[in-house]
């Protein structure tokens, strides 16, 4: 019960108590001047702890968040700046990459003189016969 | 300049990229983020670190940022979980050259140097920075933000019986740490 009678002294100070809860603390501290002790000293303390307590920073403070706030902003954008430019460097070098393919490509094709795939590849184009029938000169002791 | 301004407006501009709402916004919530912060973790420069990039969060999350729940809390939320962090970074700081785990703030001033000095908000700042986190969180929400015990409760995703649990025993720790400054005042 004394709890209950403190717990609804400690709410008191919400100023949520319902019609019953009020009637009840009323008549407790009615009844009790240790109760009456008890609530005068909670207000005490609180109001000594809210006039006391410090409730701004250094001077000053707004423009130092934006300063912050201006500063994660730059490092951010270096961020973006940075895969930006890689991006680019990717696409630059993707480009001379397929142009230097594509040059090879054109010069095999010239130099072997046939339009094929080998032959762009600059691989000399051989039948499966022409594999089959070529003489394996290795010797056993040249194997070993 | 921007004092006429709902936060949602407020919030839309800085979405489009106008940093002058940001800035309404800031100035709008440093109070709280302070008290919050400070509360939990005195008044250092890590403190000031905490409150700016607690906006600097805010100021990332302005496009998933939803309406429905109210901006003092979110920021609220923010600036515990940083606050938390900090403590949490300060402990292994301590234990790493200590040897012994602490997350309190500093030890009290004399009582005899209060008579002198009169640093009341020094006093209650360091009585608070005394307590155990998980009860200074519950006090510096409840006596310095001046939130209700639900919204407490919602912020710290806890039930309320344990907010105010909590809260007794805070106050309870903090009326014995200020008893020698306030005597029976507290």
């Amino acid at each position: 019960m004394k709890k209950k009678i403190l717990e609804l002294l400690c709410l008191s100070f919400d100023g949520h108590l319902s019609d019953e809860e009020r009637r009840l603390l009323e008549d407790a501290l009615s009844r009790s001047p240790g109760l009456r002790e008890e609530k005068e000293r909670i207000e005490a303390l609180r109001q000594t702890v809210a006039q006391q307590a410090v409730r701004s920073f250094r001077p000053f403070f707004a423009e130092r968040v934006m300063h912050a706030i201006a500063t994660a902003r730059g490092a951010k954008n270096g961020l973006e700046r940075f895969a930006e430019a890689l991006q680019l460097a990717f696409r630059r070098v993707a480009l001379v990459g397929a142009t230097a393919i594509l040059v090879l490509l054109v010069v095999n094709i010239v130099r072997t003189g046939e339009l094929s795939v080998a032959g762009a590849l600059g691989m000399p184009q051989e039948t499966l016969v022409e594999v089959l029938e070529t003489p394996f000169d290795a010797t056993v002791e040249d194997l070993l | 300049m921007d004092d006429h301004l709902t936060d949602e407006e407020l919030i839309r501009r800085a979405r489009e990229g106008d940093d002058e709402a940001f800035r309404g916004l800031v100035r709008r919530y440093e109070s709280l983020v302070a008290g919050t912060v400070i509360g939990m973790l005195g008044q250092c420069p890590e403190a000031d670190d905490v409150g700016q990039e607690t906006f600097v969060r805010l100021y990332r999350s302005l496009k998933n940022f939803r309406s429905e729940s109210k901006l003092g809390t979110y920021l609220t939320r923010i600036a515990i979980n940083l606050s938390l962090n900090e403590l949490k970074r300060r402990n292994r700081r301590k234990k790493l050259f200590f040897q012994k785990p602490i997350d309190e703030i500093h030890d009290l001033p004399d009582e005899n140097a209060h008579a002198e000095s009169n640093e009341d908000r020094e006093i209650v700042q360091q009585a608070i920075g005394k307590l155990e986190a998980k009860f200074r969180l519950v006090v510096v929400l409840r006596l310095i933000d001046g939130y209700s015990t639900e919204e407490t409760a919602k912020i710290l995703k806890i039930p309320i019986g344990t907010v105010l649990s909590r809260l007794a025993r805070g106050q309870k720790k903090l009326r014995t740490l200020l008893k020698p400054y306030y005597g029976e005042r507290t």
